[in-house]
């Protein structure tokens, strides 16, 4: 039944490449930033990869990867390149976009030693378009000015465009950075934005009311996962709200999937909770805001003592979101307990 | 009368031995990458002052240094290896 099922999918999955769509997700890496992007021909780019290569490895295997084209690392912070790593062992990217500041990390070496393994080239982010097949990517480096051997302030961001539909995710770039590419960029070539990424999974150095207001975003997707560091911050989500735009969170939604047909008409679902209901397009104003529950919801207050309680259950793993998930199950903290 | 025990400070729990590397910098804390790869937040307060991301750390039981020396040799030889990588990249429009 199962199998049927998975085929009928699979099936459904391939008549909307058909179609022409173009797929982004947002994938549920835990604490770090992941984006796919699909192309309508089936060509694909990953920006960022998220903390782990395993939780990468199950999202290859999840959503039936095929072929990565393209890997861009917005940064070189762990939590945004260390999935990169089995993305270009397997499938050999023609491009590895990046900022031209190199890490000191081991994982930053693993990952250029994995490029240059593969034969795949290096790419440093300049003004430049790169066309994913029907869609357009436009790269935006990170303006003159930043201090030098800064990671965040040095964060590569991505325009992507496909009919009138377009997205934007800037890394973990920080007010230095935004500012510099306000002063770049005309408001007009950066929003309105249908689907943003947050900056640095809602830190409050971040997004900023001139930022926003030139971003213009109707749909918030913040990349986030169990942290110490209070992300996404209170200040970040009064933003968000201020400017109307619908919050998505992976902590509380798992993978965040935008489709989008050729026109520019686009849908935003979730793997868990609430989805947008009807397609958010022109106007803006049909957006209908997701308001994510402070608290879970009533009739989920499980807890479980221990994984062996977990495993016993059926729950195993346990995902950041689900009832019963917590801290004490998830010991390396990227949202996946007793894995 | 009923006596109440003064709770005392947590201690932190000591620092991993070895060459940890600054990942990032997050408000009071250092996410430091470890000998075997993970990492670990550790309060900025248990590392020693004027650290840098990207730095590198000697961790012994005397206490935590910055090897500048290891800093270095890290950063010099990273970036010679990813600007070699960068240097056959196309130029202009790019079609995928």
């Amino acid at each position: 039944m199962t199998r049927w099922l998975t085929t009928g999918l699979l099936l459904l999955a391939s008549t909307a490449a058909a179609q022409g769509n173009l797929i982004i997700r947002f994938l549920d890496v835990g604490q770090g930033d992941a984006v796919l992007i699909t192309s309508p021909e089936g060509k694909s780019l990953i920006y960022d990869g998220g903390r782990s290569e395993t939780r990468m490895r199950e999202l290859i295997q999840q959503y039936q990867i095929k072929n990565v084209s393209l890997v861009a690392a917005s940064h070189a912070d762990a939590d945004h390149i260390t999935g990169l790593v089995p993305v270009v062992e397997q499938f050999r990217p023609q491009l590895f976009l990046n900022n031209g500041l190199a890490g000191t990390t081991r994982i930053w070496s693993k990952l250029t030693s994995a490029a240059q393994q593969a034969g795949t080239k290096g790419l440093v982010a300049q003004d430049q378009v790169i066309n994913l097949g029907s869609v357009k990517v436009t790269v935006i480096p990170p303006p003159p000015g930043m201090k030098a051997g800064e990671q965040n302030t040095h964060s590569v961001g991505l325009l992507i465009q496909y009919g009138t539909f377009k997205a934007l995710m800037t890394g973990d770039s920080e007010t230095a950075e935004t500012e510099g590419w306000l002063k770049t960029y005309p408001a007009s070539a950066l929003g309105p934005i249908d689907v943003y990424k947050s900056i640095h999974h809602g830190a409050k150095n971040g997004d900023h009311p001139a930022w926003l207001s030139a971003v213009r975003p109707s749909n918030v997707v913040i990349s986030v996962g169990p942290n110490n560091y209070g992300h996404p911050t209170t200040q970040a989500l009064a933003l968000y709200a201020k400017a109307g735009a619908a919050v998505y969170r992976t902590d509380l939604n798992g993978t965040v999937t935008v489709t989008v047909q050729p026109g520019g008409q686009y849908t935003i679902k979730t793997e868990r909770g609430k989805s947008t209901p009807t397609p958010t397009t022109q106007p803006r104003s049909q957006s209908t805001p997701l308001v994510i529950p402070a608290t879970p919801p009533a009739g989920v207050n499980v807890s479980y003592a221990n994984c062996t309680a977990v495993r016993a259950a059926g729950k195993a793993p346990i995902r950041v979101g689900e009832p019963g998930y917590s801290r004490k199950l998830d010991r390396d903290g990227d949202g996946i307990g007793c894995e | 009368m009923s006596r109440h025990k003064r709770k005392s400070a947590p201690h932190p729990d000591p620092l991993p031995l070895g060459l940890l590397i600054i990942d990032g910098l997050e408000g009071d804390l250092a996410r430091v990458e470890l000998p075997n790869g993970g990492t670990q937040d550790i309060v900025l307060s248990q590392l020693p002052a004027g650290l840098k991301e990207g730095d590198v750390l000697l961790v012994t039981e005397a206490g935590a240094v910055i090897d500048h020396t290891e800093t270095q040799r890290r950063r010099e030889g990273a970036q010679t290896q990813l600007d070699a990588l960068n240097a056959q990249a196309p130029s202009g429009e790019i079609d995928l």
